[in-house]
């Protein structure tokens, strides 16, 4: 449950995002992006439910409003050990907020995994030779092409166009009932 | 995997494939329309694109499997695969963890094992099911099974003289295998 969601916000009007000169994603963009794919099937982790995991992990104190903050941009100067702390709770190297190839490597994993649990998939079974970042592409394929044949709607944190449905498994495609 | 488990294995192969009721060497769709029948879910066998380390692949849903096969893979090496992948399916090795965990190092590296699977929400099964699987789609390829009440049950006399000649004290016992 994202319980947090609005309870503390505060006026939009003072909403100053600052948008990093690079191409990657800024902080803000990275941040919300981890509330919205790492999380379970029933929806997102809240605030108070983060604050409180990297607390009792040991790790700093960080306050459900500053991770509310830091998600719309409204602060983008954490400490290192505020995005540790963050980086291990999504279960991302801390490098994912630095480093925007890292990032993008990251986000293609977490893809998956976002597709996996959307798609209601029970179980990948592989006979592979070995796994790679190309596996992972065409694991992602298939996860896709399978949530496409039961009509589920795409990833919505991506944002490429939907997939021709049904044209890639006719041919091949068959049922057996 | 261990001369008793492999024969354990092969037994419990057999005996599934007898219950399949097919005929000798059975073609991939008779396997394909078998195995749905069996478990009332649609199996469906689609051909994966491209080349790539990943040879077949077996996609469950609440809805639906799906088998992967490469489509650039033919004959013999083609019914292997779906053989194999139809074995998962066959024998429901939808464990409750959607990926294993060489799955989970080979296509996530980045990511924390332990947060994947709670954003999955389900846990593992063991080798015992890919040693299932590979059993089982070597006896589909390799002929007919045996005639039901004929000692299937046991296994081959070649497999007990070479498990005795190597110290096994233990002959088989019909029942599942305990796999460490």
């Amino acid at each position: 449950m994202a319980g947090a969601h609005g309870d503390e916000r505060p006026t939009d009007g003072q909403v100053a995002r600052t948008e990093e000169p690079s191409t990657g994603k800024s902080l803000a963009k990275k941040v919300d992006h981890l509330f919205a794919t790492v999380r379970p099937a029933k929806g997102e982790y809240s605030y108070e439910a983060v604050s409180t995991a990297i607390r009792d992990t040991g790790g700093p104190t960080i306050s459900a409003a500053y991770l509310w903050m830091l998600r719309k941009g409204q602060r983008d100067n954490p400490t290192m050990k505020h995005l540790e702390a963050l980086a291990s709770f999504f279960g991302v190297p801390p490098g994912y907020f630095f480093d925007d190839a890292l990032a993008e490597r990251v986000d293609e994993q977490l893809s998956l995994v976002a597709a996996l649990r959307d798609g209601d998939v029970r179980r990948v079974a592989l006979r592979a030779a070995g796994l790679s970042s190309a596996s992972l592409a065409t694991i992602s394929d298939m996860v896709e092409r399978v949530r496409a044949l039961e009509g589920l709607p795409e990833d919505p944190t991506t944002d490429a166009p939907p997939a021709p449905r049904g044209k890639r498994s006719s041919g091949t495609a068959r049922d057996s009932t | 995997m261990t001369l008793t488990t492999l024969r354990s294995v092969r037994r419990e192969c057999k005996g599934f494939l007898q219950d399949l009721a097919l005929p000798p060497r059975p073609t991939t769709d008779a396997l394909i329309d078998a195995v749905a029948a069996r478990r009332g879910r649609p199996l469906r066998l689609l051909d994966k694109d491209g080349a790539g380390e990943v040879c077949g692949v077996w996609i469950s849903t609440t809805k639906c499997d799906y088998v992967f096969v490469d489509a650039l893979a033919t004959g013999l090496h083609r019914a292997h695969i779906v053989a194999h992948e139809v074995a998962h399916v066959a024998f429901d090795h939808g464990g409750p963890r959607v990926l294993s965990d060489d799955a989970v190092t080979g296509l996530l590296p980045d990511l924390d094992l332990e947060v994947v699977l709670k954003v999955l929400g389900r846990q593992s099964y063991g080798t015992h099911a890919e040693q299932q699987a590979e059993v089982f789609a070597s006896l589909v390829l390799s002929g007919p099974p045996a005639p039901p009440g004929a000692g299937s049950r046991e296994a081959s006399p070649e497999l007990n003289t070479l498990a005795h000649s190597l110290g096994s004290r233990t002959r088989l016992k019909h029942g599942r295998a305990d796999v460490s």
